[in-house]
């Protein structure tokens, strides 16, 4: 994200706090799809998601008057949607993956073959991060399509840098053994 | 991203995703280039990062777009009345669970400095006073305030670092969550308070079960002093910062602590701040300035920010 675009975001944040709609309109405009599909990480229910988004939105409404600029727009309108996804779906007893169990994956005997990543095909490996977890699912599209910074991943998921690392390697590694399952069945 | 560049690293693993994303600062992006030019492994590490950075975005270009009218619902919930919410919100048992569930969600977002630092100080206090062995009813009573005033401070002290922007990292988004500020603020106070509440119950058991005494009796040296300055500290950290508050706290219990007992070895003329431990004016004082930090003060900015 450019510095002009985050300095845009801010002052939209500073004319919602002054009660300006339009405001609200415009910033939803730029991070609708980047919300909705961080949301759709969180839960597969289209509607629900939807739900979510509305509830982030007015959340936003109601507190951007308390935005100091800590971090930058979108890690914050992420970190508020991260959190009303995590409350609404404890409320509504929807299963969470249990991420403690996900930190501590012990290392396969047998590595896949650290090559496997690199020559799959894209669909193959598409097809593969849907099968990861939530929670691996949802450190890559941080890292890599959000291209937020370690130390904003961390703020986001509440989470130490170091656990943002381990996940990562974690979710890489989850990725590598999907590959590696699906040659096993061809062969 | 800025970082030192390790010097006894073989790999540059740790650093591919930023670099990747371009993140890095130029003389880090130069010693990973410069690295990968070597590193067969690194290199297919990189290969297998953009590989995934493909599919990720490839999987976030897929995603449908929400509905076109997900924005008139959005101002459909603003501009509805807060009533429906409200009455809810009186149900008993809903009331009830909602106060549990911010309860608890509480614990994992104090600092844990809080918990940690709290048990050890009250620990040394402990410690400290058995190391003193006091044999005579004068050295007992001095010992007991001692510990007291350990009690008092580490709790206090705890309740500085409970709520703000500058001590809490994720401060704006819990005031972006619709749970009312206020309550979240009352919820860590009661969890410090109670902490510390259960941690002074346990040196005090300690002391008493070494020197003999009633247990109530040594509470009482602590209890409603605790009370009444970690209403205070809360009260000061939140208007003026938490550093400020924890100095308050200190120069209370030194001028409570050091005219009475060390007038001998301090030649100066120190005020003395006689406060009674068992005065209903502090737990009156207590409730005053907790209703103070509730009710006034998350609508009102810091003087530092003026």
């Amino acid at each position: 994200m450019t510095t002009r675009t985050s300095a845009d975001d801010a002052w939209l944040v500073k004319q919602i706090a002054c009660g300006n709609r339009q405001a609200l309109s415009e910033l939803y405009t730029r991070h609708q799809h980047s919300l909705f599909s961080y949301l759709l990480q969180l839960t597969p229910d289209y509607g629900l998601a939807e739900e979510l988004l509305q509830d982030t939105l007015v959340a936003v409404w109601k507190s951007a008057r308390n935005f100091e600029g800590r971090s930058t727009v979108l890690t914050w309108l992420i970190g508020i949607a991260r959190r009303q996804a995590h409350n609404t779906l404890r409320q509504r007893k929807i299963p969470l993956t249990d991420i403690s169990e996900l930190e501590h994956l012990p290392a396969p005997e047998l590595e896949p073959e650290e090559r496997i990543l690199a020559n799959a095909v894209r669909d193959e490996l598409t097809r593969a991060f849907h099968q990861l977890a939530p929670v691996h699912r949802e450190v890559l599209l941080l890292i890599f399509v959000q291209e937020l910074s370690y130390q904003e991943a961390a703020d986001v998921l509440e989470i130490p840098v170091g656990t943002v690392k381990s996940r990562l390697s974690n979710a890489r590694r989850a990725l590598r053994a999907l590959l590696d399952a699906k040659e096993d069945t061809r062969k | 991203m800025t970082a030192q560049i390790p010097e006894d690293r073989e790999h540059v693993a740790d650093f591919l995703p930023a670099y990747l994303n371009q993140q890095l600062d130029e003389g880090l992006t130069r010693w990973v280039r410069e690295h990968l030019t070597s590193c067969e492994t690194c290199r297919l590490e990189l290969a297998g990062w953009e590989a995934i950075k493909g599919a990720a975005n490839q999987v976030f270009a897929l995603t449908p777009e929400p509905s076109t009218h997900l924005m008139q619902q959005v101002w459909e919930k603003i501009d509805a009345p807060a009533e429906t919410q409200v009455n809810r919100l009186w149900f008993p048992f809903h009331t009830l669970r909602q106060l549990w569930l911010v309860f608890r969600s509480q614990i994992p977002l104090l600092h844990k400095s809080i918990w940690v630092v709290s048990g050890a100080v009250c620990f040394l206090g402990l410690v400290l006073t058995l190391l003193m062995e006091p044999q005579t009813l004068a050295q007992k009573h001095f010992a007991g305030n001692l510990l007291s005033l350990f009690i008092v401070v580490v709790g206090a002290s705890g309740s500085a670092f409970i709520y703000g922007s500058s001590i809490d990292p994720g401060f704006e988004l819990t005031i972006a969550t619709p749970t009312p500020i206020r309550l979240v603020m009352l919820c860590r106070m009661a969890l410090v308070l109670g902490y510390n509440f259960l941690l002074g119950l346990l040196v005090s058991a300690a002391f008493a079960g070494v020197y003999g005494g009633s247990l109530w009796g040594f509470m009482q040296l602590w209890l409603e002093p605790l009370f009444f300055l970690s209403s205070l500290c809360l009260a000061i950290s939140l208007f003026i910062g938490s550093t400020f508050a924890l100095l308050c706290t200190a120069v209370i219990e030194a001028l409570q602590f050091i005219p009475d007992r060390l007038s001998h070895l301090v030649s100066l003329p120190l005020p003395a701040l006689g406060l009674n431990p068992t005065s209903p004016a502090l737990v009156i004082g207590a409730l005053l300035l907790i209703a103070f930090a509730v009710i006034f003060v998350p609508r009102q900015p810091r003087p530092a920010t003026l």
